[in-house]
């Protein structure tokens, strides 16, 4: 195309262009509808500096943390326990998980009770940590106390490690020789998801948290 | 409901920022300052009024939830605008079939027209416009929407580039290509007596 050839060209085609230049036919009921749209989008939402609505990708983010938090909370619910343990000296009745009536017990209750164990994380999956402070580990070597046939299933839990008098193991289904006395056994509680307790297991009695650690990580 | 549109000072850039955050004074500016170029856009790809008000309709709801995606620097707003209309032009033709213009469709009376005083000038040159426009609307799309951003709405190779989402070189070549292509169809015009395209011919030729 010459340059006068050219110039033509643009001249035909811009007469063209500006005839298609005019508004939609309809432009006022094409506002009023774009404006409504608008509203019904941005409905209540009061613009902040910062803040974009239609960033997909501050939506993806959000998306990927519920995915992620919620296939953590799926894989912690699978049939894991956590273990916590009792203060020193702690009774027995003064905590209710070692009440033989455990329907009245709660994990909600627990809580102001008892303080999480400080077991290091075990090298295995089913040790992964439950909380600041808590380990989930699989509940081993428990013994089904009498009253817990016909409970839910079990679940998930919770491991309460307390003191007990040795002459109270045979209301747990423990027997022990020679067991018929004061003196203080130390053992795990496995507490269900429900709070009702499902089982026990005794453990070696040990006077500091390492020698505790040493024989729960035996156990497991 | 309706807004005070914001003064000419505020930038298209400016605009799109405040309508991602929930901004319909900016919504209605960028409408009411932008709505034409998209329209024309749209007229031009699909050759039906109905069609290209529905397209633009779709691009400002598009801008309305992806505001935020724009991203300045990268092309102008217009450029940006007209790439969302040529997508949606396309998505309609492909949805519908190649639409058919309508040439004898009653033309919406434009602000600021004035009366001609020659009638049969009048008549010429819109018979010219209505076979370089049946040209361009017979063109293959790639080669239409070229045209259509570049010789009609005058966007620089560049911004049509990146509407077109392609590389400027395939943007120079499809030009070149879809000029050739409406010489070519505007001759076979003139082949069989059509007087119109007679003079655009000598332009394209």
């Amino acid at each position: 195309m010459s340059g006068d050839q050219g110039d033509q060209y643009r001249n035909a085609i811009g007469a063209l262009a500006d005839e298609a230049k005019m508004p939609p036919a309809s432009v006022a009921r094409l506002e009023r509808e774009l404006l409504d749209a608008f509203a019904e989008y941005y409905g209540g939402v009061t613009p902040r500096a910062g803040w974009r609505r239609g960033d997909w990708r501050q939506w993806v983010a959000v998306a990927a943390l519920i995915a992620i938090a919620a296939s953590i909370g799926a894989w912690r619910f699978h049939s894991d326990v956590t273990v916590t343990t009792v203060p020193d000296g702690a009774t027995p009745q003064q905590l209710p998980v070692a009440a033989h009536d455990s329907a009245s017990m709660t994990p909600q209750a627990l809580a102001p009770t008892v303080s999480p164990i400080s077991i290091p994380a075990p090298h295995t999956p089913a040790a992964r940590k439950a909380g600041p402070g808590r380990e989930t580990v699989k509940p081993v070597g428990f013994v089904e106390l009498p009253n817990a046939a016909g409970l839910p299933e079990f679940e998930s839990g919770t491991i309460v490690r307390l003191e007990l008098p040795a002459a109270s193991l045979p209301a747990y289904g423990i027997e022990m020789p020679g067991a018929a006395d004061e003196r203080p056994v130390e053992a795990d509680l496995l507490v269900g998801q429900d709070g009702l307790t499902r089982a026990i297991r005794l453990v070696a009695k040990s006077s500091d948290a390492t020698g505790a650690r040493d024989s729960h990580s035996k156990q497991e | 409901m309706s807004h005070q549109p914001l003064p000419d000072s505020v930038s298209d850039d400016d605009l799109l920022e405040r309508i991602a955050a929930g901004d319909a004074a900016a919504f209605t500016t960028l409408f009411r300052r932008r709505q034409t170029d998209v329209y024309r856009v749209a007229l031009l790809m699909t050759g039906v009024r109905a069609a290209a008000e529905d397209v633009t309709q779709d691009v400002f709801l598009a801008v309305m939830r992806d505001a935020a995606r724009y991203e300045p620097g990268r092309s102008t707003v217009t450029a940006w605008l007209c790439g969302i209309a040529r997508n949606h032009a396309r998505r309609r033709l492909e949805r519908e079939g190649r639409m058919v213009p309508l040439p004898d469709e009653p033309d919406v009376e434009r602000p600021g027209a004035v009366a001609q005083p020659d009638p049969l000038g009048d008549l010429a040159n819109a018979q010219q416009l209505d076979a370089l426009r049946r040209a361009v609307l017979s063109l293959p799309l790639h080669y239409r929407e070229v045209v259509v951003l570049c010789d009609l709405q005058e966007l620089s190779y560049q911004d049509a580039a990146v509407s077109l989402d392609c590389a400027v070189g395939t943007v120079r070549s499809r030009l070149h290509r879809a000029r050739g292509l409406l010489a070519a169809k505007m001759r076979s015009r003139v082949s069989l007596g059509d007087a119109a395209a007679k003079s655009i011919t000598r332009c394209l030729a």
